[in-house]
């Protein structure tokens, strides 16, 4: 069944059973005040079919002007005065049907005005409960809709983030770190206590990333070298850091664990593959509206765009980030220079 | 056993070996840190195993264990590399992650088959049961000699035939013939090696030569200059 029909389907269920349900209602009150009689009924199938004819008008009214779409307001203000309309209508049809078909009933088109306005009314109070039933189904439909859309934007959030965690926190890293400190217990206890403050310390801000547009070059550079000092002991002489940063850079704000990620792409990609190690090179200088940071490596950039290559996928997030955030404002580059891969971002300034 | 151990970290090195410790069977003969100096030492030193990280600069793990013929029991020690652990099609390899884990490390080791004899596997003749170590693109095989029913020559390739397996990997047949014990594989044609252990029938050919009609059902053609080796041998 598709969904239309499956909205047809509801609608004339709710509409003949709604009806019905009133005819029921009818029925039975003048069953238990003893004023039931054959003749009701016939009258009875004229109303149960009028009512259907004419809420089946309104409905199409109501998608016609396309009430759905305003306020509660509104849509009072026009379900009553359709209401009325409607009911002034359904009893005369009635009253003509009645005085035509059924000679042997009392005429109605004949009875007095104020039993007239009685008739209307009882016919209108039937239209403005019907228009609360309909409206009250689309509003839940459209609400429950509304839950479920909000739920997939929550979980694919969620999801992202999760991803951007799982990028952040490079197990391979992490688990080399460990093993490292493991046998720096012996050897030196004093190093391997403060390594175990430096994972922390990554290990903490890597947590706080994603609720942080951006932090303080300062604190940024704490986490890299926390990070590059875990990679020494790993790597040991074979890491070489160098570090030019302007102070004049230290409270500008960048966006968190990008540099770090930049670091660690230099030290997989760059000293992990040379058996003789090499330099990582950190810099941050403050140029006109603008702050770049440049982290160079030793070693060759191999094919910027390979497919599959953790490389490409480090480089492409950095990009979507700095472009979520600053738009066309901010850019990165990559490059093969004097044996160094370098990678060069500009962000531009937003002080503190 | 004697083992050598293979690892680019200074440090990953001596954890390994002070967890080695109480392992009394096992002799650390040797560290190093890449796999140039890896593959001296295996010839130098003939370890009964290899306690090996996969991720190394230069040539990795299971690069060096290509050039070793034959493939000495090795224990891969690694950080975080499921993608590489997953190469391999067949069980026959252990592996422990760093940080070592004194229990899993035992549990591998004991996997380790005992060597009964004094002699190690390392010789220059490469003997049915020693193991090879293959690689085709993604796929990592440790494959034991005997279960090989025949090699193929394909251009700078070879093909193997195990198990139901195919891989084809970068060797030379040539090569490869000199190492393999003559007793039990015969050079067929320039582009064959077979397996004599797995030969089920033999018929006459065309030219003099033969057809072999091996057990796992794949048919291989004896040239004619090798018929008469071929005769001569089987009725040794």
């Amino acid at each position: 069944m598709t969904g239309k029909q499956r909205k047809q389907l509801v609608y004339w269920s709710a509409q003949l059973g709604g009806w019905g349900l009133w005819v029921a209602v009818v029925i039975m009150f003048n069953y238990l005040n003893g004023t039931f009689k054959a003749e009701l009924v016939r009258t009875l199938i004229v109303i149960y079919l009028l009512g259907i004819a004419m809420s089946h008008l309104l409905r199409w009214y109501i998608a016609q002007r396309k009430w759905l779409d305003m306020t509660l307001g509104q849509v009072l203000l026009r379900l009553l005065i359709s209401s009325a309309i409607l009911g002034g209508l359904s009893f005369s049809l009635h009253a003509f049907i009645n005085d035509v078909l059924f000679s042997d009933l009392q005429p109605m088109l004949s009875i007095p005005g104020r039993d007239v306005f009685t008739l209307v009314q009882n016919w209108s109070v039937l239209y403005v409960l019907w228009g609360f039933g309909y409206f009250a189904y689309h509003w839940f439909v459209a609400h429950r809709r509304e839950e479920v859309r909000n739920l997939r934007l929550e979980s694919a959030m969620r999801e992202s983030e999760l991803s951007m965690l799982r990028n952040q926190m490079n197990p391979h890293f992490i688990f080399n770190a460990m093993n490292s400190i493991r046998a720096l217990i012996d050897e030196d206890p004093a190093t391997a206590k403060k390594a175990i403050t430096q994972l922390s310390g990554i290990l903490r801000s890597s947590l706080l990333t994603g609720r942080k547009k951006s932090v303080p070059l300062s604190e940024e550079l704490a986490v890299v070298r926390d990070y590059l000092a875990l990679e020494r002991i790993r790597f040991e002489e074979r890491l070489n850091v160098e570090w030019n940063i302007d102070p004049a850079t230290e409270q500008l704000n960048v966006p968190p664990m990008m540099l770090q990620t930049l670091a660690e792409n230099a030290v997989k990609h760059g000293i992990a593959k040379l058996t003789k190690g090499g330099t990582v090179r950190i810099s941050a200088e403050r140029g006109v509206g603008i702050v770049l940071l440049t982290v160079a490596n030793s070693g060759v950039l191999d094919h910027p765009v390979h497919n599959g290559n953790s490389t490409g996928i480090g480089l492409r997030n950095t990009r979507k980030r700095l472009q979520l955030l600053y738009g066309d404002q901010a850019e990165l580059t990559i490059m093969n220079s004097n044996g160094m891969v370098t990678t060069h971002v500009s962000i531009p300034l937003n002080e503190m | 056993m004697k083992a050598l151990i293979v690892d680019d970290e200074r440090l990953a090195r001596k954890e390994l070996m002070s967890l080695l410790a109480k392992h009394h069977e096992v002799e650390v003969v040797g560290e190093a840190a890449n796999a140039d100096e890896a593959e001296k030492l295996v010839h130098e030193l003939r370890p009964d195993l290899l306690f090996l990280d996969v991720n190394m600069p230069g040539r990795d793990g299971f690069q060096l264990l290509e050039a070793l013929d034959p493939a000495p029991h090795v224990i891969f020690v690694t950080a975080y590399d499921e993608h590489a652990l997953h190469a391999f099609k067949v069980n026959a390899l252990d592996y422990v992650m760093k940080p070592v884990e004194p229990a899993r490390l035992e549990a591998a080791l004991n996997k380790v088959p005992r060597i009964t004899e004094a002699g190690t596997p390392q010789r220059d003749m490469l003997h049915a049961d020693d193991q090879i170590f293959l690689r085709d693109g993604e796929k990592c095989w440790f494959c034991t000699l005997k279960d090989v029913r025949y090699f193929q020559s394909e251009g700078n390739y070879i093909r193997v035939y195990f198990n139901d397996q195919k891989p084809m990997v970068l060797r030379s047949l040539n090569t490869l013939e000199k190492r393999l014990d003559p007793l039990v594989f015969f050079r067929t044609s320039r582009k064959h090696i077979i397996n004599l252990q797995w030969v089920e029938k033999i018929e006459p050919w065309f030219n003099g030569g033969l057809m072999v009609k091996l057990k796992g059902g794949e048919s291989v053609e004896v040239s004619r200059r090798q018929s008469a080796r071929f005769k001569e041998l089987l009725s040794l």
